[in-house]
């Protein structure tokens, strides 16, 4: 059970998560009105996400197939027969005063995925209704509410308690958003609330046989914060039990401000949802042949594309392995290699490419880059327009402005110097003002040829050519 | 039953009921918890849970919406609203 590297002052944290997932369903799970961010206020409601009485809940079919999707590439087992329960509780941004939920017969189950080659069991992935939204900031002695979330379809995904450490846990929930933005089942962003996740926190000593007593913390909204989150409760947990006291089993809120979890001491008693089948859906068969046509509908998966890559495109394991990492950089590869070499397009790609969108914190479809513009470059690069410095600096470019590859060169003039003439004339004089670097080199300070080749670069603003310059620059130090 | 216990109950079903009928709840209730209790001594072990008495599939529907708004509606028909949401008691967690 206790994995030693990640042991904390001889404490083995144990974590698991709970994910939710909106799907990007064009509808609700069980109403026709649209499900979609940042329209008008209940805008997008039904009768039926209103609770009013005498309608009847409908599955939506596109729901179960994303369901499907996900157990299918985490290779669980899809349930044969799905039951829809009632969690009962009251609170006004949740109409019918309860939620329609999957507690016994989840639509996916025992499901694993690999996360820096360790297998992480998932427990179950359950459909289930999102909550509508309370403003509590418009009025001073009354709160709003706004029911178009209310309905949108949930998946979530419940992991075992396999993960041993805080950037375990990062790494895992990366792997689930990788899951989901393949398939395309949702678009897994967590500031807009696409994704949200909670994390079960104990610890224990390696050698006990059981686990600690759990906290579960609430409201973790970036992957930074899952990391902080977690590491402060593992410390507060640690804290109480050197001191010889009991940690309280109890759901804690993560206060990213202040970097705490906090208890949320709002319940006398424990919350007694009286979960019970729901009785407007009957049990729900899911055929073999449903499963199998959802398969072949399927997206590839990142492995898929990954070993794809590498045999198609000749691309190594590491390379194809970091531009599969996001399906959004692997389509724009693919795109980007149409017209373009593939091994320099994949090092500009993974290299510069990369470190500009970490160094700006965003996601290649909010930059400027787009596929045809890049290609250009690595095709001016490998036609010997402009070399691989000045490169660079078009990227610069068209990274800030979008401007035309083409376009940036001439405007700047960063054409390559290739022709021979005027190289050697620049050589020339170079080799003549420096005289003395001259003699040193040919009587055997073979490390001066970098010094050389630094002078032409510097007269022609790094323009040269410089395959062609080192060629010239041998042949007349020789 | 015990008086507490009965409290908690009205809560989570949000039944306000005053203090003087309590005795009469819990003797109801009682007949209800013998009823459960009489079932719990079946031997059902053999059996599959039951979910639902009725032995069907359920129909599902296709992913398409009906782009019908009827907030207005919605909003005049509720006990409170402006003209953007409906308005409850002031909530804090």
């Amino acid at each position: 059970m206790a994995q030693n590297d990640t042991l904390i002052k001889g404490w083995q944290p144990v974590i698991g998560l709970e994910v939710h997932v909106q799907l990007m369903t064009n509808t609700k799970l069980f109403s026709p009105a649209k499900n979609q961010f940042g329209e008008d206020a209940n805008t997008l409601v039904d009768l039926i996400d209103l609770g009013l009485p005498g309608v009847l809940p409908v599955l939506n079919e596109g729901a179960m197939k994303q369901g499907i999707k996900f157990g299918l590439a985490t290779n669980a087992k899809i349930a044969e027969t799905m039951i829809f329960d009632r969690k009962n509780y009251f609170y006004p941004d949740l109409p019918k005063g309860y939620q329609i939920t999957q507690l016994h017969y989840p639509i996916v189950r025992d499901g694993v995925v690999e996360v820096n080659g360790k297998k992480i069991r998932i427990h179950q992935a359950h459909l289930e209704e999102d909550a509508g939204k309370s403003i509590h900031d418009k009025y001073d002695d009354k709160s709003v509410i706004d029911l178009n979330r209310s309905g949108v379809p949930l998946l979530e995904i419940v992991s075992e308690p396999d993960i041993r450490s805080a950037s375990e846990a990062v790494d895992y929930l990366k792997k689930i958003h990788q899951i989901i933005t393949y398939l395309d089942i949702s678009d897994g962003n967590m500031s807009q609330g696409s994704m949200r996740c909670d994390a079960n926190v104990s610890i224990m000593k390696p050698e006990d046989k059981e686990f600690g007593v759990r906290a579960e913390i609430k409201n973790i909204n970036s992957f930074k914060f899952v990391e902080k989150a977690i590491n402060f409760e593992i410390r507060r947990q640690i804290k109480i039990l050197e001191a010889n006291e009991a940690v309280e089993q109890e759901t804690r809120l993560y206060d990213s401000i202040k970097d705490e979890t906090r208890s949320m001491r709002t319940k006398e008693f424990a919350n007694d949802y009286r979960y019970f089948p729901c009785p407007d859906l009957v049990p729900t068969n899911i055929s073999k042949e449903f499963i199998e046509s959802v398969r072949k509908d399927m997206d590839e998966l990142p492995e898929e594309k990954q070993q794809r890559f590498m045999s198609i495109y000749n691309l190594n394991e590491y390379d194809a392995g970091v531009i599969c990492a996001d399906k959004k950089i692997a389509n724009f590869f693919e795109e980007v290699v149409k017209d373009a070499d593939i091994q320099l397009a994949a090092k500009w790609i993974i290299g510069e490419l990369n470190a500009l969108l970490n160094k700006h914190d965003i996601s290649l479809d909010e930059s400027k880059i787009d596929a045809t513009n890049f290609s250009e470059l690595i095709q001016k690069i490998t036609d010997n327009t402009i070399s691989g410095k000045i490169a660079k600096e078009v990227l610069e470019e068209i990274w800030a402005t979008g401007t035309k590859v083409s376009e940036v060169i001439d405007s700047k003039g960063m054409q390559q110097i290739s022709d021979e003439g005027e190289l050697e004339n620049i050589i020339e004089t170079i080799l003549n003002e420096n005289n003395n670097q001259v003699n040193a080199y040919r009587s055997g300070k073979d490390k001066l040829f970098g010094f050389f080749v630094g002078q032409v670069m510097k007269a022609t603003q790094g323009k040269a050519n410089p395959g062609l310059v080192n060629e010239l620059l041998k042949k007349k130090l020789s | 039953m015990d008086k507490i216990e009965l409290k908690n109950l009205l809560f989570l079903a949000r039944i306000n009921a005053k203090e003087e009928e309590y005795p009469e709840i819990i003797e109801k209730l009682k007949n209800t918890f013998g009823l459960i209790d009489e079932m719990q001594d079946l031997d059902l072990s053999d059996l599959e849970p039951l979910n639902n008495p009725l032995e069907l599939s359920n129909v599902s529907r296709e992913d398409k919406d009906k782009d019908r708004n009827e907030k207005k509606k919605f909003l005049d028909n509720s006990p409170e609203a402006d003209e953007d949401y409906f308005n409850v008691p002031k909530i804090i967690e």
